[in-house]
């Protein structure tokens, strides 16, 4: 099968790229793009050659689905066909429509004319995925557009429409009206025109070079810490003006490789699938019905509630907020407005959208008034009790065939469900807080939630641009539950020997984007103190270190209370050390018998970051989460984990589950460390054994 | 013995580091600029410079290759001026100025150019760190490779200067330079740099040059408050640096011309100053901003000039914490102290702010009708220097 067509028009030959949806370059067309060109110059009555788009592209590039296989890199490669292109002696007129990026871009960049329409996106995304442009772009691109929007565009990763560029040498002519006619025309005009230019020979004319590169190399870097690629793009570029084209050529080979081969592009790459693979649920086909989500309801003003309604606003969707007093409902609207007169301040908003997203959400105090909501969620306070109640009235009230949700961050969704007379219809949405920034959500599926409901908030987590992992029911669900041992090791190394400090200051410097103990002075120390004494009666085996409850004995819940693991000046969010902590530490320590020893960053690292793994694995093996690589998005999008990491499965995977399991056994050694929680999940140890990653699953 | 005396000073304004108007000026453009603008003031035919004298602390990349002499050449004078680039870390333009009146006293050079300039922007970021600690060193003097900054922090904790103090300083600065800006006490000294930088627009981040003239110090801010500058974060937690209490990274070149005091006289030209003498003191590396409580008494010492008889006094403003320990301990009046702010509002091209101290309190001694300024500096590594002028 061909997914190039071909045909002529006179004395042009015009060669379609057919490869839906976007015209990837995969093997096959890279192939048959090479083949019509032959064809085309074999043909004495052809005078000129375009390369247009079938669909909804001219073409997006590498094919994704060639990611990772032999079939990306095999011949003819797309820098082959490039070369194949720019030594056609027939002038090759690229017709760009809808898109042109990456690769697409870089053939477009290879033929001796470019004709666009107008709004079609062009760009280099590239850098998205820790890479660069491999196939010429980071040379041809700045001598059609310049240095500086080609390094602008190189580093950003964002397309701008055609007629953005018009006042740059890309394009020969953007047409309106038809694109193949206007194309075909174009080249009739060309035909006889010689010598045939190509962007290859422009001599980029820049004084600024030196200077403009090594500031845009300062500036890119400081804004991309941890990112190796954006500065390597620069690196590109700036050879484009430095350097004669082939070896420009050749640098940006080299710098290619170094960056495909980077464990940053490689957590990049692993994070883009990953957010590919957490659509799609084992048991839903596609095309799974839908129930329609016209309007909806929360339950509870709080920041949460609030953070909720704003998501659906933003979307939309009208919402009606629901409180028991109204000074609550008051203080919650407000909260909104202001949440959303700050958008405005920073300019990120206009302000009659502010307006508008108010008119949206609905204040009440009835529930009457939330009947005829397609869904509602449940946002209140964390307690069985109050669930059933809220969830016996939801029963009464709601239409048939209305969602029920809950926003539970720990309970059971099977007995929350059991409350209603219909648990197909319940299932957990757990939004993170702040609920309209952060953009992890928790999809909990119960064990009789109907998977029309199931395919309905995967749906809705789109329309409110969230990413939607599926979890199945269990304490904490996905990231709660690899939270609990992660924050129990870190209090464990504070009984061994390490300070609060120094356990966030060495996990920070890993990536997290906050420490464990900075982390629970802002979410309230008393929010964990309540999880911890449900534990000791539901879970009597699970272990904890007993500062925290110090602390909460002590009133010192963190940043609400001026003082937690540290404490802060008023009305300053800043974690300051407290020689009190540090008694109170060092005397637990003394009080279990043990002699505090020294703690290494590394040692921090790897007993935190290992025990959710370790908690992640068995997660994968319950089939609590379908993948491995959900555990990674959970921890990417909802808890601060480095992107450049890939997530603590992936980086697991990375430092070698030979390696996690041996470093397991010996904090599984340790006495101090809960050996109980370290004995390796089977999951890993079998990986290990055999030699895999968690990429394997 | 003749006096060497100074009759134009000229300056760019200074632009922030990286941010600023200067992020893409060579060194010898940026030089070039300020010393062809004093020879112009000065009324002195080019041809007459018979050596130009260029303070830089990062003597290398584009202010490589001694860049005085690029920079004379820059600036249209002839290849038979000669030119040499000195370095005493922050003090190089104060020490030029020395130099070059030591080569009028000494060797009867009839004119010469002094100045001083630094890029930060085009240099800091790629210097040579080839062998750039000595091992016996880094185990013998290791606080020779301290930071300003933990120096800074040093000064703060040794003699319990606490932050608020060095707070109420450094506001103190940027309300005075704002107040001095206002009423354009600057204008005489700054002349205007057309040139081209780049920026990146706030919302798309796009990457970008254009030409721009640079006429006002870039750093001065005219709404700062105490409470403000308090709410700064610290540089090290647990410090007390902040980018309030600091000087700024900035960009720029200062020159003036100074000649015999007998040729000016002849040639009925008016003097800013006369050059009444030039002190340095070396002190522990790890308290470099002390350096002027030693280079001061030696300097008055020498010359026999009083602390009272010193109308107006510059100290540079690399730290608050040290300006505040310096003005204590040489019991300089508050009043007569930095009186149109300094480097925490004006920013501290290191090699150039010598010069920029001179040629400001010249010309603002001159309007208060003072007889000497004392201009005095801590140096990186721990020394202090401090010259003394005399209004003319």
């Amino acid at each position: 099968m061909n997914s190039a067509d071909y045909s002529t028009h006179g004395a042009v030959a015009v060669v379609t790229l057919n490869n839906p949806p976007v015209n990837g370059l995969s093997h096959e067309l890279r192939g048959a793009i090479v083949a019509g060109l032959d064809q085309a110059l074999a043909d004495p009555a052809v005078k000129a050659i375009v390369l247009i788009g079938a669909g909804k592209a001219f073409s997006g590039g590498a094919d994704i689905r060639e990611f990772n296989t032999p079939k990306a890199t095999a011949e003819p490669n797309l820098g082959s066909v490039i070369r194949a292109v720019e030594r056609s002696p027939k002038p090759v007129i690229a017709a760009i429509h809808d898109v042109a990026m990456g690769g697409g871009l870089e053939l477009a960049l290879g033929c001796h004319y470019r004709v666009a329409a107008k709004g079609a996106q062009i760009g280099f995304p590239e850098v998205k995925l820790g890479i660069l442009p491999g196939a010429g772009g980071t040379q041809r691109f700045p001598r059609a557009v310049g240095p500086e929007t080609a390094v602008s565009l190189i580093v950003s990763g964002n397309p701008v429409p055609s007629e953005a560029l018009e006042s740059t040498g890309l394009f020969d002519r953007l047409i309106e009206g038809d694109l193949l006619q206007g194309a075909i025309a174009f080249a009739d005009q060309v035909v006889d025109r010689r010598p045939l230019k190509l962007v290859r020979d422009i001599k980029i004319d820049y004084p600024h070079a030196e200077a403009f590169f090594a500031w845009a190399r300062t500036s890119v870097g400081a804004s991309s810490k941890g990112f190796p690629a954006p500065v390597k793009c620069v690196e590109a570029v700036a050879a484009s003006v430095s350097k004669p084209f082939e070896e420009g050529l050749k640098l940006e080979r080299d710098l290619f490789t170094q960056l495909v081969q980077s464990t940053e592009s490689k957590a990049l790459r692993h994070l883009f699938f990953a957010e590919r693979a957490a659509a799609k649920i084992p048991d839903l086909p596609e095309g799974t019905p839908t129930r329609p989500i016209k309007s909806a309801a929360v339950i509870g003003a709080g920041t949460m509630g609030g953070g909720i309604a704003m998501n659906f606003a933003n979307a939309g969707i009208p919402i009606t907020v629901l409180e028991v007093k109204q000074e609550a409902l008051d203080k919650g609207l407000a909260a909104v407005r202001k949440n959303y007169e700050g958008q405005v301040r920073k300019g990120k908003l206009k302000p009659a959208a502010l307006e508008e997203r108010m008119g949206l959400i609905k204040p009440s105090l009835d529930y009457a008034d939330l009947g005829q909501a397609d869904l509602v969620i449940e946002a209140v306070f964390e307690d069985m009790a109050v669930k059933e109640a809220v969830f016996k009235k939801l029963d009464e009230v709601m239409k048939p065939g209305a969602i029920l949700a809950t926003n539970t961050s720990t309970l059971d969704v099977n007995r929350i469900a059991g409350f209603t007379r219909r648990p197909q219809d319940v299932i957990g949405l757990h939004f993170f807080s702040p609920a309209n920034v952060m953009r992890l959500l928790e999809v909990v599926r119960g064990k009789a939630t109907g998977k029309d409901v199931l395919a309905t908030a995967m749906g809705l987590a789109k329309k409110l641009k969230k990413t939607a992992v599926v979890s199945g029911v269990c304490d904490g669900f996905i990231g709660n539950r690899m939270l609990g041992p992660y924050g129990r090791q870190a209090g464990f190394l504070l009984e061994a020997g390490a300070l609060p400090w120094q356990v966030d200051a060495a996990l920070e410097r890993f990536g997290m984007a906050m420490g464990p103990f900075r982390m629970a002075d802002m979410a309230g120390g008393d929010i964990g103190w309540a999880v911890r004494k449900r534990l000791y009666v539901e879970k009597p085996q699970v272990k904890f270190s007993k500062i925290a409850d110090r602390l909460c004995e002590l009133g010192r819940f963190g940043q609400k209370t001026g003082a937690g693991y540290y404490r802060y000046e008023p009305g300053k969010r800043d974690a300051i050390p407290d020689s009190e902590v540090e008694a109170l530490v060092v005397g637990s320590s003394k009080e279990l018998g043990v002699t505090r020893r020294k703690i290494t960053d590394d040692e921090i690292v790897e007993r935190c970051i290992f025990a959710l793994v370790n908690e992640g694995a068995k997660i994968v093996d319950e089939g609590i989460a379908a993948r491995a690589s959900d555990c990674d998005l959970v921890y990417i999008t909802g808890y601060g984990f480095p992107q450049v990491r890939g997530g603590p499965m992936f980086y697991a995977s990375t430092v070698g589950l030979y390696d996690v399991v041996r470093s397991m056994k010996r904090f599984h050694a340790d006495p101090l460390g809960d050996p109980g929680f370290w004995r390796p999940a089977e999951l890993i140890e079998r990986l290990a054994a055999e030699g895999k990653s968690f990429s394997n699953t | 013995m003749t006096d060497a005396v100074i009759v134009s000073t000229a300056r760019t304004a200074l632009a922030k580091s990286w941010r600023g108007a200067l992020n893409l000026t060579y060194g010898a453009t940026l030089g070039g600029h300020v010393v062809q603008a004093a020879v112009e003031r000065a009324r002195i035919d080019p041809a007459e410079v018979e050596d130009c004298i260029i303070g830089c602390a990062l003597p290398e990349g584009t202010q490589g290759g001694n860049v005085a002499r690029q920079i004379a050449l820059r600036a249209g004078l002839p290849a038979t001026t000669a030119a040499t680039t000195v370095n005493r870390f922050c003090s190089s333009g104060l020490w030029a100025i020395a130099m070059a009146s030591h080569r009028v006293i000494v060797d009867r050079v009839p004119v010469l150019v002094a100045g001083g300039l630094e890029s930060i922007s085009c240099v800091q970021n790629d210097v040579n760190k080839l062998m750039f600690r000595d091992p016996w060193l880094v185990e013998k003097k290791p606080a020779i490779y301290d930071t300003m900054l933990q120096t800074a922090e040093t000064v703060a904790k040794r003699y319990g200067i606490p932050r608020e103090r060095q707070d109420e300083y450094g506001a103190r600065s940027q309300q005075r330079a704002s107040a001095a800006q206002a009423a354009r006490k600057f204008d005489a000294e700054i002349v205007p740099f057309k040139t081209v930088m780049a920026v990146a627009d706030k919302d798309t981040g796009r990457m970008m040059t254009k030409e721009v003239t640079l006429s006002e110090d870039e750093g001065i801010r005219t709404d700062t408050t105490l409470e403000g500058v308090s709410q700064l974060r610290t540089v090290f937690p647990g410090g007390c640096i902040t980018a309030g209490n600091a000087s700024q990274f900035s960009d720029g070149a200062s020159a003036c011309v100074v000649m015999d005091g007998k040729l000016a006289e002849k040639r009925g030209l008016q003097p800013l100053g006369i050059f009444r003498g030039f002190a340095v003191a070396g002190c522990e590396p790890d308290e470099m901003g002390i350096g002027p409580v030693f280079a001061v008494p030696r300097l008055l010492e020498r010359t026999g000039v009083k602390m009272k008889d010193v109308g107006l006094w510059e100290l540079n403003e690399a730290f608050a914490v040290q300006v505040i320990y310096c003005r204590d301990r040489l019991g300089i009046p508050d009043e007569l102290l930095n009186v149109d702010g300094g480097a925490i509002a004006i920013g501290h091209p290191y090699g150039m702010s010598g010069s920029r101290l001179v040629g400001h309190a010249l010309i603002e001694g001159k309007r208060r009708r003072v007889k000497y300024v004392v201009a005095t500096m801590c140096i990186g590594g721990g020394m202090g220097a401090a010259g003394l002028f005399e209004v003319a």
